[in-house]
């Protein structure tokens, strides 16, 4: 089935991010809706479905949200982990086989004020042996593929960099101060090879989309983005599989994504990855096609992800330096880069296509290729 | 001075793996073994993902492999930890074939992928002894 520009996101908002006590994870998917309904220009009684992302510490399932949002949508679903990409791609679903018209896609956390134990040992060999935290596993890919590819600190440091300088152009962004590469060099390793600029932060807040089909997109006051392509990719047997941290299993989801779409990676204007750690920044450039597998490296350093670069990576400052939002907010960012509604100082000149890839852990990839035209 | 936080133990009694944890107290490395296919497997599972038989037991392998990766934490984010800083973790595969991702017991700047190392046992009280690798 050709889905290409059939169903097209035509609002996106979000709540405040950073530390918000007090508000629950349904609280802030209202914010969000609330948010992305006044730039649809909707009401929340106009959509016919809800898909709720479960939050990071748990909650937020369409059942918990429902009393908050007072109404009962006739199509209503939860994702476990839903990236934004799987949530959209099952959007794209319901909406394509009639189950909904008009849906609205949202997330909310408050891991930071909640306190979320992101260092939480597992009662196993692996927790025993303080094998904790996702910058564990990160540093632990990152390792191999310096050995097998030559990768420095010098180059991998870029994409840490490269992402705080769009921060700095994003109000909304946490983390503004600002971080060459000489600085990055200078700070100590947190799980090495791996340092504290290489991994996320935790941060509280609200992120929502409104997708429907093209043909009522019309009638909306933005400009409507397409979805264009998309594509998933599972390796769910996990860490039975020997080089399950490298995730080559992303590179199928590429190859299905570029034959539905006949699009090739030099067409795409603005790149979005979502990441823990910097290293599904390089994991994805190599395994989506961008640069040849043990390329990405040596690329980064170059200066292509950077504001005025080639292929801007992650504009909003990415989850290193904008906010932790399960990657929420970076197709939020790509549909303002394609309205060109942006702040002028970080809007990448025409963009026509963006692309978004993300994963659930080691399990699970997604990409959607979003678009200004069908 | 509050006592200091314990360090998190496996949980050596629970039935999938208490196995393993029987023969680490006898400093011997087993994994799971598929009596109908003979796929080996760590951690274990309640049927072979192979063949999907139930029938399978502990099998002592060679407590040999290389290091597939490595890393060192530098802060204790675990906290009970705080007293092991710098410590170093692997992601070692065995000659038989299951991987475990386990505490290192080399010099730090000794540790290299690829390099060869044996399983080691490291005693912890009378219940638990965690696997650790070390220099070959």
């Amino acid at each position: 089935m050709d889905i290409r520009g059939k169903v097209a996101i035509v609002g996106v908002g979000h709540s405040e991010q950073g530390t918000l006590p007090g508000r629950s994870p349904e609280q802030l998917s209202i914010e969000a809706i609330k948010s992305a309904l006044d730039d649809a220009k909707l009401t929340k009684e106009q959509l016919d479905g809800l898909i709720t992302c479960k939050s990071v510490q748990g909650g937020n399932a369409d059942v918990q949200v429902g009393p908050l949002f007072g109404l009962s949508p006739q199509y209503s679903q939860t994702l476990d982990y839903g990236t934004c990409n799987f949530s959209l791609h099952l959007a794209v679903q319901a909406i394509l086989t009639g189950m909904a018209e008009t849906i609205c896609l949202v997330y909310g956390a408050n891991a930071r004020s909640g306190r979320f134990n992101f260092s939480a040992s597992a009662p196993n060999l692996a927790g025993a042996s303080g094998f904790v935290h996702i910058a564990g596993q990160g540093a632990m890919a990152l390792q191999r593929h310096k050995k097998k590819f030559g990768t420095t600190d010098e180059q991998f440091g870029m994409f840490a960099v490269s992402e705080r300088e769009w921060a700095r152009l994003n109000p909304l962004a946490i983390f503004q101060d600002p971080l060459t590469i000489e600085d990055y060099l200078a700070k100590p390793y947190m799980v090495e090879p791996m340092r504290r600029e290489d991994v996320t932060m935790i941060s509280d807040g609200g992120v929502a989309l409104i997708v429907t089909s093209a043909e009522r997109a019309k009638d909306f006051p933005n400009k409507p983005i397409y979805i264009l392509g998309m594509a998933e990719q599972s390796e769910i047997r996990g860490d039975y599989f020997d080089d399950y941290l490298m995730r080559p299993f992303l590179k199928k989801s590429g190859e299905q994504v570029w034959r539905n779409t006949g699009l090739k990676p030099s067409d795409i204007d603005i790149l979005y990855i979502q990441d823990p750690t910097a290293m599904w920044d390089l994991q994805m450039v190599e395994h989506y096609g961008f640069v040849p597998e043990g390329e990405g490296g040596p690329w980064v350093a170059e200066g292509h992800t950077r504001p005025g670069g080639s292929l801007p990576l992650n504009t909003n400052g990415g989850q290193l330096s904008e906010s932790y939002m399960w990657g929420w907010l970076h197709i939020v960012e790509a549909v303002r880069q394609l309205r060109g509604t942006v702040e002028p100082q970080r809007q990448v000149p025409n963009p026509e296509l963006a692309m978004y890839c993300s994963t659930m852990t080691f399990m699970k990839g997604a990409c959607s290729i979003i678009g200004t035209h069908q | 001075m509050s006592a200091p936080r314990p360090k998190p133990l496996p949980d050596v009694k629970a039935p999938d793996t208490a196995g393993f944890y029987e023969a680490a107290k006898r400093h011997s490395l087993v994994v799971q073994k598929c009596n109908n296919c003979g796929e080996m497997r760590f951690p274990p599972l309640p049927i072979c993902s192979n063949c999907w038989s139930s029938d399978q037991d502990w099998a002592e392998i060679e407590p040999t492999g290389t290091v597939w990766s490595w890393v060192v934490y530098h802060r204790a984010l675990e906290p009970s930890f705080a007293d092991e800083i710098p410590y170093a973790v692997g992601r070692v595969k065995t000659t038989a074939g299951p991987t475990f991702t386990v505490r290192l017991n080399i010099p730090i700047e000794e540790i290299e992928i690829d390099m060869p190392v044996t399983a080691t046992f490291k005693d912890v009280n009378d219940e638990v002894s965690l696997l650790e690798f070390s220099k070959a």
